[in-house]
């Protein structure tokens, strides 16, 4: 104890000091405060700038996207719109959907991220055959009406792979995971499994790669990807929508 | 006793440098807070304050003109479809629709071409009796039509193809009106009803007899027609 008092004795200053040092943190508490408060009333307007920026932001994309579209609707031929941020796939005519098909998966490569582009086709490439059936001549009208009640043309009989070929080596390729009417969950599994991996493959050999500078691939459902195939005219335009 | 003037001299020291710090952050902050409030009051009264409003009203300016052109650009998007005749064929389902605008008229049942294929004896010409997918205008339409059966008719029916155009008419096959929308292809009226709904035809859309009329009626060189 007596080193202790004694230790102060000898260190006059040091009360002062501690004293000092304490009035010093309180003002510097204030000043903080001060500066705070000063920053905080200009709050009110970088929440404004911020909010217009934004609003600037959503603007400006909605401009981009309406344009692209426009671009397209304006020709009364049908186009495909695949809005990728909602992750869907549409054929429309002038700005209305005729159909909407939802995409389960999607993969882009290639290309730089932009809200709305659009892309030309030019030739599509299914992966699998379409079986016809053919007419025998001198069969005549009833037996051909006979066979087609038969055995239907529709979209089940469509591919359900397949390229859509576009212009300056770009490529929207089609892909069908196993429908839901397969039997069982096991099954849709392993069919799914086997056609994704088939896909890796062809991407890993580089065929795909390869031959397109950039390109999309999305997964429908098998009757979605039929469907679609069904529908598409001779040559359209595709409008892709991103989330940038 | 080295320690003692040593640690005199440091509190004297610390005490004044205590003070000097305290009256230096005075002075910023009555600074920073008295040019902010400042700007603030006067406005354009300070440089930055100033390029600060004047980027928000710029902001403002852009965001309005933007607001602007994405209106100009929906309302351009919504007279795409307004107005006139359309006719929508949906293959998938055979449904026909007649539209107004947006606005459906009259919808029905249709035949759509049966996908199968036809070649002569010699294999050199093929056909493919699809109905084609896209965008088509009306070319005419008649009343009482006579079909000009072409040379697949009559390689389907083994006969002889005739070398005279007056041989190929048939009349009262293709109902009691005929739509044409190119390359051959008609909307057109049938005898066989039940078939309606089934993808049967060579090509054409088959309607019936209630459907065609309302189609006939409204249809005019140059409707659109769209087949999906």
């Amino acid at each position: 104890m007596k080193n202790a008092k004694q230790a102060a004795d000898e260190w006059p200053g040091s009360r002062p000091a501690a004293a000092s040092g304490l009035v010093l943190c309180l003002v510097l508490c204030f000043c903080v405060g001060t500066f705070c408060r000063g920053r905080g009333g200009d709050s009110s307007g970088s929440t404004e700038e911020q909010q217009l920026r934004q609003k600037i932001a959503a603007l400006t994309r909605q401009e981009q996207v309406l344009t692209a579209e426009l671009s397209l609707a304006r020709s009364p031929a049908p186009y495909l719109a695949l809005d990728l941020a909602n992750r869907k796939v549409e054929l429309k005519i002038q700005g209305q959907s005729l159909r909407s098909f939802a995409i389960a998966e999607f993969e882009k490569t290639g290309g730089s991220p932009v809200a709305a582009q659009t892309w030309v086709e030019t030739e599509i490439k299914p992966l699998q055959l379409t079986p016809r059936a053919k007419v025998v001549p001198g069969s005549g009208e009833s037996t051909t009406s006979s066979i087609a009640t038969k055995d239907p043309w529709g979209p089940h009989r469509m591919p359900m792979d397949y390229d859509v070929i576009c212009k300056d080596g770009r490529a929207l390729e089609i892909r069908s995971l196993a429908s839901g009417k397969s039997r069982s969950r096991f099954a849709r599994w392993v069919v799914s499994g086997y056609r994704q991996t088939r896909d890796w493959a062809r991407d890993l050999l580089g065929r795909r790669s390869s031959s397109y500078r950039e390109f999309i691939e999305i997964w429908l459902s098998e009757d979605d990807a039929k469907l679609l195939f069904w529908s598409l005219p001779k040559q359209f335009g595709i409008l892709i929508l991103e989330n940038s | 006793m080295t320690g003692r003037p040593h640690s005199h001299s440091t509190g004297k020291s610390a005490r004044a440098s205590g003070i000097a710090i305290l009256c230096l952050l005075c002075l910023v902050a009555q600074g920073c807070s008295g040019s902010k409030s400042r700007g603030r009051d006067a406005g354009a009264g300070s440089g930055a304050a100033a390029a600060h409003s004047g980027d928000l009203a710029a902001l403002r300016a852009q965001s309005r003109a933007l607001e602007t052109k994405v209106k100009k650009l929906e309302a351009a998007q919504g007279r795409l479809s307004s107005g006139g005749p359309r006719i929508l064929v949906d293959t998938s389902s055979s449904k026909i629709r007649l539209m107004s605008g947006s606005r459906l008229v009259a919808e029905g049942v249709c035949s759509t071409g049966n996908g199968m294929e036809l070649s002569d004896s010699t294999g050199k010409r093929a056909w493919t009796f699809d109905t084609p997918r896209g965008y088509f205008r009306v070319l005419g339409k008649v009343a009482n039509p006579v079909w000009y059966r072409p040379d697949w008719s009559f390689i389907e029916e083994g006969e002889p193809i005739p070398k005279n155009r007056a041989e190929r008419a048939e009349a009262n096959v293709l109902g009691d009106y005929a739509i044409s929308f190119g390359n051959g292809f008609f909307i057109h009226g049938t005898l066989y009803t039940r078939l309606l709904g089934a993808n049967v035809t060579h090509g054409c859309i088959r309607v019936d007899d209630d459907m065609l009329k309302k189609l006939y009626a409204a249809a005019q060189p140059g409707t659109p027609i769209w087949i999906y």
